[in-house]
């Protein structure tokens, strides 16, 4: 795939809901030890519901609460390091399945109880933008709101848009997140397709983006590239490692971490985040890619930013 | 080629296929005729009594299309209706210059009633439906059939998906991630949202009536709607007509409440606002709207009170009496209508209004109207609260 350079956009606020925990801060405990041994890797309810308490949540169910919940942690971070206008906060997610363990539980009750007479709230809460309407809600965010789906790289494609979104002024801040939830006919279906090897996981992932000429004190920026140019750390992310790319110093897989889903791309940019982050020594940057990376797959970058984009705006240019 | 927020974004073809006819002749003969073909049968067993528009014309037989779902096939159909009013020559862009965003509400859901009854009955399910669900992926589906290679996504916004696929192919095209971009959506009536709209008690039993003193619902339809987008400088290198610009798009959110408007309809008039300030467009300059106009009490009172206050004497219509809502669909169709507007200067009449709703602040107008319009602007109102404005302009 060409792909045009879209301006990096600096991160500038990441959250996340694992089965390793709720918060970065779980994340990083977690990733400093070894990765977990359990079969699938599901999040933990009673950590997620003290994580959105909310009573306007009271409906909502996993697939929203980790949505809610990893967003909330991106938004917050990023608020702290600069305010921002909640009418020009744009919310982008990303989901491969959406929230399926709702949709079946509306088609019990049609089921169960006929067509006539399935409940409204199971309807209600089973479209896939039912967690961007969640996040929109509890952090009133109206600059603008986009759900989108695919089976592969949905993350990627997300980060990619909002780059875009930022760079035709649509906002000036955009929360781009993924969200997959495991279920117990997903669990069937993923035993019979997928290779046994393979441990299913859920959870959310979200970043704050904001274009680098707003951004000071972002530690890391991030882009969708067609390569992972000089890249010293690969994090696959879909499949096993199936080899070095444009050999890096190091690789891991950020499944054997969080499980294996189809948003496995933004799992992998939380991996990448905290290697980049806590890891001795600490990689340059880093590629989130596909295990079996197709020619025509973008992939993720993160990187540092270059100097002269970590000065206050205000400051730029009026020092000794 | 620099990313620009001011470049050109051209609609170089359209494709359309709804209850009202497949393809822009048939579809304006059926806006001429004030005539709606409704029906009160379902292609499923349902115990609910209800209105619907189906499209009842076989779908064209498409190589690569069998076994693909109804949704696949609606889409496709509606593309090549794009592509060929574009010229394959139009999409004959370098690699990874043709991007795709489909929209859509019912491929996106392994919503298969007999498969899970089965799973729930058995613990097991035949995998033939799960094979089928992935591969009805829309942009993946279209982008395939197209040989396109660019970007591809599909959009799940519920009742703006299809215009907010059109932003997204815009926001790529003017950030130059392609040169050229297939844009719309499509649904095929299903079971599910027929019962999901009914336990919410929206849904009419009768032909719908938006924006009338006694409109009692909605009726769910089927379709797909398609625009063919291209960049300024593409149209230009590959002498494209430049006569339809994807003027302005904008997009908001309520954050106000999963399923009901604002009640002040705060997003809808900020999304019409973003897209005017796009297109550098004053509010007085908009010749006609194109209302997404359900027939619930609630979107037609909030829409019908943002229009009034916005534009203030400028006929608007909404086109769900001939097409029924088409969920993911009606966005791509709306905003193909929109076009159509433009291009013969008169628009449908809102069939089914024959009172004034004094609560909807404006009525809209009610038979074919001549229109003196070089912009049409297209709405569309969700469930989360989304709200999306598609602001079209007639060149010259």
């Amino acid at each position: 795939m060409s792909i045009h350079a879209l301006t990096p956009a600096a991160v500038m606020g990441i959250g996340a809901v694992t089965a390793l925990g709720c918060g970065m801060d779980a994340q990083r405990a977690a990733f400093a030890g070894q990765p977990p041994d359990d079969a699938a890797r599901t999040v933990d309810d009673a950590a997620l519901w003290a994580a959105t308490r909310a009573r306007a949540m009271r409906r909502a169910d996993r697939f929203s609460r980790m949505a809610v919940a990893a967003a909330q942690e991106a938004h917050a971070m990023a608020a702290a390091a600069c305010a921002n206008e909640a009418d020009r906060v744009g919310v982008i997610v990303a989901t491969a399945f959406g929230p399926h363990v709702r949709t079946f539980r509306f088609l019990d009750g049609m089921i169960d109880h006929g067509d006539a007479a399935a409940l409204p709230t199971d309807f209600s809460h089973s479209v896939h933008n039912v967690a961007a309407a969640y996040i929109s809600q509890q952090m009133g965010l109206t600059g603008g709101s986009c759900s989108v789906t695919r089976f592969h790289l949905a993350f990627t494609q997300a980060v990619a848009l909002g780059q875009c979104w930022l760079a035709d002024g649509t906002c000036d801040r955009v929360l781009v997140g993924a969200v997959d939830e495991v279920g117990d006919v997903a669990l069937h279906v993923a035993g019979r397709l997928a290779d046994a090897s393979l441990r299913p996981g859920e959870g959310a992932v979200f970043v704050e983006l904001c274009a680098p000429r707003h951004a000071w004190g972002a530690p890391l920026h991030v882009t969708v590239a067609s390569r992972p140019t000089d890249a010293s750390l690969a994090v696959f992310h879909d499949v096993p490692i199936a080899g070095p790319v444009n050999p890096p110093d190091t690789a891991i897989n950020s499944g054997t971490w969080f499980g294996h889903t189809a948003i496995g791309d933004a799992f992998g940019l939380l991996a990448a985040w905290l290697c980049m982050n806590e890891a001795t020594p600490t990689p340059g940057s880093a590629a989130v890619l596909p295990g079996r990376p197709l020619s025509a797959d973008p992939l993720l970058l993160l990187a540092r930013p270059a100097r002269g984009t970590l000065e206050h705006p205000e400051t730029r240019g009026t020092g000794p | 080629m620099a990313a620009n927020a001011r470049q050109s974004v051209w609609i170089i073809g359209k494709g359309v296929v709804s209850a009202a006819g497949a393809g822009a002749a048939a579809t304006l003969d059926q806006f001429q005729t004030t005539q709606r073909r409704s029906t009160t049968q379902l292609p499923f067993a349902s115990e609910i009594d209800c209105v619907t528009f189906q499209v009842d014309a076989p779908l064209p037989a498409v190589p690569g299309l069998a076994g693909r779902s109804r949704t696949v096939r609606l889409a496709m159909h509606a593309v090549n209706q794009a592509v060929a009013e574009a010229g394959e020559e139009a999409l004959r862009a370098g690699p990874g210059r043709v991007g795709v965003c489909m929209a859509t509400t019912v491929a996106s859901q392994l919503n298969n009633l007999p498969f899970y009854r089965e799973y729930r009955d058995t613990g097991a399910a035949p995998l033939e439906p799960v094979a089928e669900y992935f591969a009805a992926d829309l942009a993946e589906a279209v982008a395939d059939q197209l040989g396109a290679l660019g970007p591809r996504l599909t959009v799940v916004n519920a009742c703006t998906s299809g215009a907010d696929a059109i932003g997204v192919a815009a926001s790529w095209l003017r950030a130059n991630r392609c040169d050229v971009a297939i844009a719309g959506g499509a649904d095929e009536l299903s079971q599910i949202p027929l019962a999901g709209f009914w336990s919410l008690g929206v849904m009419s039993a009768t032909p719908c009536k938006p924006f009338d003193a006694h409109r009692t619902g909605l009726n769910l339809g089927e379709g797909a709607g398609v625009l063919c987008l291209a960049r300024e400088d593409w149209a230009e290198r590959k002498g494209l007509p430049r006569q339809y610009e994807l003027a302005g798009f904008g997009t908001a959110c309520d954050a106000h409440h999963l399923t009901r408007p604002h009640p002040e309809g705060q997003g809808l008039a900020a999304a019409i606002d973003k897209a005017l300030v796009q297109a550098q467009c004053p509010a007085a300059d908009i010749g006609f709207v194109n209302a997404h106009g359900t027939a619930t009490q609630e979107n037609d009172r909030v829409e019908g009170n943002v229009i009034h206050r916005r534009f203030a004497g400028v006929p608007f219509a909404s086109t769900k009496g001939y097409t029924g809502h088409t969920l993911g669909a009606a966005g791509g169709m709306e905003a193909v209508f929109t076009v159509l507007g433009l291009d013969t200067q008169w628009m449908p009449g809102n069939v089914g209004f024959e009172q004034p709703d004094p609560a909807c602040g404006a009525a809209p107008v009610a038979t074919p109207t001549k229109l003196n319009a070089s912009y049409g602007l297209s709405l569309s109102l969700a469930f989360g609260g989304n709200n999306a404005a598609v602001l079209i302009r007639r060149a010259g």
